[in-house]
């Protein structure tokens, strides 16, 4: 649905994105994870045709989206610092996207004021942050966006209100196969309701795949040998890449990439007194892969 | 909670149908709604303070006038009513605040429409809404315009029903409200687009306001600092270009505060050219912006070296042009190099937002060896601009200096004429003219070409003083070339008198030359020697001998004493008829004839329709004068033949008496000893220098410069005259007999000659109050009945 090769991005000397390649299917609830700086924010503007990319293109629905009205009328973006006219009220607003939006959902704009309890004839920019992202998320639903595109959504809403966000956009995305493309650093979130990942760093897309094969090939064990643990450690090491290791005593707690089977067949050559997996988070995965590329958390004592 | 949102099949298909009708985009009903409840406010004040200064205030002063001017009308006719021209236009093309609310609304619409330019959030939200760059710049745009006509609308609606108003009607008509409407919205439309077009390249709200003034205001500020710059430079090279001001003055910016009311359709196609021209760039710009640089000074990289050497060039000629001012000398090399380094800095910290640009020492390096690369071409003339002189052969014609180049163009329209058969009226020469100083011919050009030849070749003598006098080379093909210097007043003499003596340029130089009897309404002759004396000549016979010994007069004038100082015995005044002049035909023969000044005249003087119109200055309300000199011997003596003289002459009755001296002489120039009053004599004698200064410039002691009374040296030239020796005669017979003697004449500086090489008498007419009422000279000394007073003199000081 959603598809970017070779992009390019250069703000002065500055390589913002740097041949960077994203494919987002129908239908997908697409996490775009990365760390500040990694340029989520501008590779978002580039596939909403707000920033037009150096090389590369853009495509949606297999059509170019720059300067493409007919595809922007399908699509919906939230950014993270919202922006509203000065005088315009929540009611102002939808008849400006009535106006606007050829989808627009004058039933749903109704019934979605139950989701969001705010009265319509409230001036925009007197609401608080949060309740200036519910008017983005009510508005932009009732434009029955085939994609919507999503920067940092959810920040300052309350955990209620992000529930029933998701779970009104994931009614979308399971009826009308709505995609969903959504950067975030609630990496706890995104575990939730996000099928396929991207990691991004330094303008390149470290890993894009989908989340259950994102954690198959990288898991957490703890383990405890009878003999020589470094010996064995070292030698499950030269075989496999670790990404992590720590010792609590004769415990060793590894992370590990490589085939589950294989993994547990080298270290069962050394013979272990104690073998456990134990889940992997999406923020582990975020943290050991981008350490792999150096971006770690350094260790200043203050 | 759970919340169905879509699971309908009537939800679905009610956005199917949506989708199926598509959206129009241009005027999208929403977007433009959107703006104008955005902007209301705007076109809401802009109508109220339109009001205030336009309706309101006709409202309040057209009653009054109205009433007054039918009370003219009733009593004492349409002659004497005087004139309603222009009584409108006061209220709107001449009306500053109309002018001004319409430059801050065009300039306030344009800011605040494409402010999301210059916000982050802002630019995300607009361009990711359902338009494209150019369907969302033109629903701006519509919305705007239909913003900024609106109040015009409203207002000149007010004005058509204020003329239904106690008799305002009679002031205006409806077709000056509608034309002023319709220019003044173009104007002020010309100054958004221009705005619009200014805030493509910036991303900054108020750097838009400041480069859009420079944009108006910038060909004008070029070309002053560009030709001062030069002026100072290059030697020879003119201070201005008379075709480039003309062209800059109507450009709309400075057309809007020159406060013209004449908007010809020719000139409201070109603002409306105008509009498109800056809208279409500006969406041409718009549709390439790259949105990231939002916040930036210059958003598009490809221009940031132009905005630096730009700034840094106009830093150069400003600069150093008021740094010249205040030191008071001329624009130097470092001058320019100073300010381009310190305008390249600062456009340097503007485009990098630091004050560190250290590293932009580069760019700085290339624009001063640009610079000096410059200079060096302008030190060592290497395209020999200062050397280079006309082919003698391609000069039709040289103005000297005092010739304007419309004149000439005048001229050649007038022989034009000519050349159809018709004569060349008195009255347009007159307007024109006088066509002295065109050199023309072989041996005029030749003389024309020897002075500029001679300031070149001398070009370290005169480079350094105020070269203000033109030389303008007309050459074959309608080309011009100018170039200007320093020409000090009595030179080039020999020169001159080739080119002024010649019979032909005399000819053509006078107006009187073309004046038949019948083109001549009325003529008196004029005293300049007694005071209000003018007697008519009533007779036609007589004006025609008249007419026709100036004629001779005037073809008989030397340049030496035509350019010298001289006092005129009398003047015959005169005016010319109404002539019927066909300027479309004038203007067809010679389509450069008219300047913008000489069209404002030519409209005041002979176009006005309203001929009881204030602003027609009637053709035969002014009159013209001609001074006679001493050496004009066919009137002198056509006067005397026919018994003015005598009436214009002063009598011995009418004056206290006569005094007669030697001519004083300070530093070469006559100081004329005349009367001298007794107070400022006793101030004289009083020594007091502080008391001296204070001698009236103007008074009637010996005269110096009121510059010479501020000195010590005036102190002692007031003191010695009064030491002066002099005889006073009272002999009313003799008094008589020396006005009426023909030995003595007015006074008379011929061109080069030293006064004080000449033997002078001189005498004093003295009135009642001593004060001298005419000064005569004796330049070829004394006649025979005045050496037995003269023995009496006392011996010069």
């Amino acid at each position: 649905m959603i598809r970017g090769e070779g992009l390019n991005k250069k703000f002065g000397s500055f390589q913002a994105i740097d041949g960077l390649n994203i494919h987002v299917g129908k239908g997908n609830v697409y996490g775009l994870v990365g760390p500040n700086g990694a340029g989520k924010t501008t590779l978002i503007k580039m596939l909403n045709g707000i920033f037009r990319p150096d090389s590369g293109s853009v495509s949606i629905a297999g059509q170019p989206i720059w300067e493409n009205e007919k595809l922007k009328e399908r699509m919906i973006y939230v950014s993270d610092d919202l922006y509203y006219f000065s005088m315009a009220t929540i009611k102002d607003l939808a008849q400006f996207y009535a106006g606007i939006y050829p989808n627009w959902n004058a039933r749903r704009y109704e019934r979605l004021k139950e989701a969001f309890p705010i009265e319509d004839k409230r001036r925009l920019i007197r609401l608080s942050k949060g309740m200036q992202k519910q008017v983005a998320f009510w508005l932009g639903l009732c434009t029955m966006p085939e994609i919507m595109i999503l920067d940092e959504p959810v920040d300052g809403l309350d955990p209620v209100m992000r529930r029933q966000v998701w779970s009104l956009m994931l009614q979308d995305v399971a009826e009308r196969e709505m995609t969903v493309l959504v950067s975030s650093h609630n990496l706890r979130e995104l575990e939730d309701v996000c099928d396929h990942v991207g990691i991004l760093n330094q303008g390149r897309m470290l890993l894009e795949k989908n989340l259950d094969e994102v954690k198959a090939n990288i898991y957490k064990i703890q383990v405890a040998f009878a003999g020589n643990a470094e010996e064995a450690v070292r030698t499950v090491s030269s075989k496999f890449q670790v990404l992590n290791q720590e010792v609590f005593g004769s415990v060793w707690r590894l992370i590990i990439k490589g085939r589950q089977a294989e993994v547990v067949e080298a270290i069962s050559e050394h013979e272990p007194l104690l073998l456990d997996w134990l889940p992997l988070t999406l923020e582990e995965v975020f943290i050991y892969e981008l350490g792999g590329e150096g971006y770690d958390v350094a260790n200043i004592v203050l | 909670m759970t919340l169905p949102i879509s699971s309908s099949k009537a939800n679905m298909a009610e956005g199917q149908a949506a989708a199926a009708s598509s959206v129009m985009r241009l005027p999208n009903r929403a977007m433009f709604l959107l703006n104008l409840k955005r902007f209301l406010w705007l076109p809401v004040l802009h109508s109220l303070l339109l009001f205030l200064a336009m309706p309101f205030i006709i409202l309040v002063q057209g009653p009054p006038d109205a009433k007054n001017y039918l009370w003219r009308l009733n009593t004492l006719g349409p002659e004497a009513a005087g004139g309603i021209q222009g009584w409108f236009t006061q209220y709107s093309y001449h009306n500053p605040f109309v002018i001004i609310i319409g430059i801050a609304v065009a300039l306030l619409w344009a800011a605040m429409l494409f402010n999301y330019l210059n916000e982050n959030k802002a630019t995300t939200f607009f361009h990711s809404l359902t338009f494209n760059r150019q369907s969302l710049f033109l629903n701006l745009i519509l919305a705007c315009f239909a913003g900024l006509v609106l109040p015009v609308l409203a207002v000149t609606l007010c004005c058509l029903i204020l003329r239904l108003y106690a008799n305002i009607g009679i002031l205006y008509g409806s077709m000056e409200v509608l034309a002023w409407a319709g220019s003044h919205f173009l104007l002020i439309a010309v100054i958004f687009s221009s705005a619009v077009l200014m805030g493509m390249f910036t991303g900054l709200p108020l750097v838009q306001t400041v480069f859009t003034f420079i944009f108006h205001l910038l060909p004008l500020a070029m070309y002053a600092l560009i030709f001062h710059a030069l002026h100072s430079l290059v030697y020879g090279f003119p201070s201005a270009n008379d075709e480039i001001i003309d062209l800059l003055l109507n450009l709309p910016f400075t057309r809007m505060f020159r406060s013209l009311n004449e908007y010809s359709a020719g000139y409201c196609l070109f603002l409306g050219f105008l509009i498109l021209l800056f809208l279409g760039l500006a969406l041409w710009m718009y549709r390439r912006r790259p949105l990231e640089n939002t916040g930036d000074i210059i958003v598009f990289p490809l221009l940031k070296p132009i905005f630096k050497y730009g700034v840094a060039f106009c830093a150069s000629l400003s600069g150093s042009g008021m740094m010249a001012a205040i030191l008071n000398m001329r624009q130097t090399w470092w001058m320019l190099l100073l300010w381009g380094l310190i305008g390249y800095a600062v456009a340097e910290m503007l485009l990098q937002k630091t004050v560190r640009i250290i590293k932009a020492w580069k760019g700085a390096g290339v624009y001063c060896l640009v610079l000096v690369l410059i200079l060096t071409c302008i030190r060592f003339d290497l395209l020999g601009y200062e050397r280079r002189m006309p082919e003698a052969a391609r000069v039709e014609a040289v103005l000297l200096p005092n010739a304007g180049e419309s004149s000439y163009r005048a001229l050649e329209a007038l022989r034009a004429l000519e050349g159809q058969g018709q004569r060349i009226l008195p009255q347009l020469a007159s307007f024109f003219g006088p066509f002295t100083y065109i050199a023309e011919g072989e041996e005029s050009v030749a003389a024309a070409m020897d002075i500029h030849r001679y300031l070149i070749e001398n070009k370290n003598e005169y480079k350094g003083k105020s070269r203000y006098q033109r030389f303008t080379y007309i050459l074959d093909g309608g080309k011009t070339m100018y170039r200007q210097y320093f020409i000090e007043r009595g030179s080039f003499i020999e020169e001159n008198q080739i080119i002024f003596d010649n019979q032909i340029k005399k000819q053509q130089s006078h107006h009187l030359h073309y004046a038949l009897l019948e083109d001549i309404s009325w003529m008196a002759v004029r005293s300049q020697v007694a005071i209000d004396t003018v007697t008519p000549v009533l007779n036609q016979g007589e004006t025609a001998g008249l007419l026709q010994a100036l004629q001779q007069d005037l073809m008989e004038r030397q340049y030496k004493v035509d350019q010298g100082q001289q006092q005129a015995l009398f003047s015959v005044e005169f005016n010319y008829v109404e002539p019927q002049i066909n300027w479309q035909e004038l203007r067809r023969l010679e389509p450069n004839i008219f300047d913008s000044w000489s069209e404002e005249r030519i409209a005041r003087q002979f176009l006005e329709p309203d001929k009881q119109g204030p602003g027609y200055n009637r053709y035969d309300y002014s009159y013209l004068s001609e001074p006679v000199y001493a050496g004009y011997t066919h009137t002198l003596a056509w006067l005397d033949q026919h018994k003015y003289m005598e009436k214009l002459l002063p009598k011995a009755e009418n004056v206290k008496g006569l005094r007669l001296y030697f001519g004083y002489n300070i530093d070469g120039d006559i100081y004329r000893y005349v009367s001298v009053r007794e107070d400022i004599v006793k101030m004289a004698q009083t020594e007091e220098k502080e008391q001296v200064e204070e001698f009236p410039a103007g008074s009637s002691v010996p005269y110096a410069s009121s510059k010479a009374y501020a000195t010590k040296e005036s102190y002692a030239y007031s003191r010695e005259n009064i030491d002066h020796p002099y005889i006073d005669i009272t002999d009313k017979a003799l008094i008589n007999r020396i006005i009426q003697d023909s030995s003595w004449q007015p006074y008379c500086q011929p061109l080069g000659e030293k006064e004080e090489e000449r033997q002078i008498y001189q005498f004093d007419l003295l009135m009642e109050n001593e004060q001298s009422l005419f000064h005569g000279f004796y330049y070829g000394g004394l006649p025979g009945f005045l050496m037995e007073q003269a023995a009496e003199l006392p011996a010069r000081p």
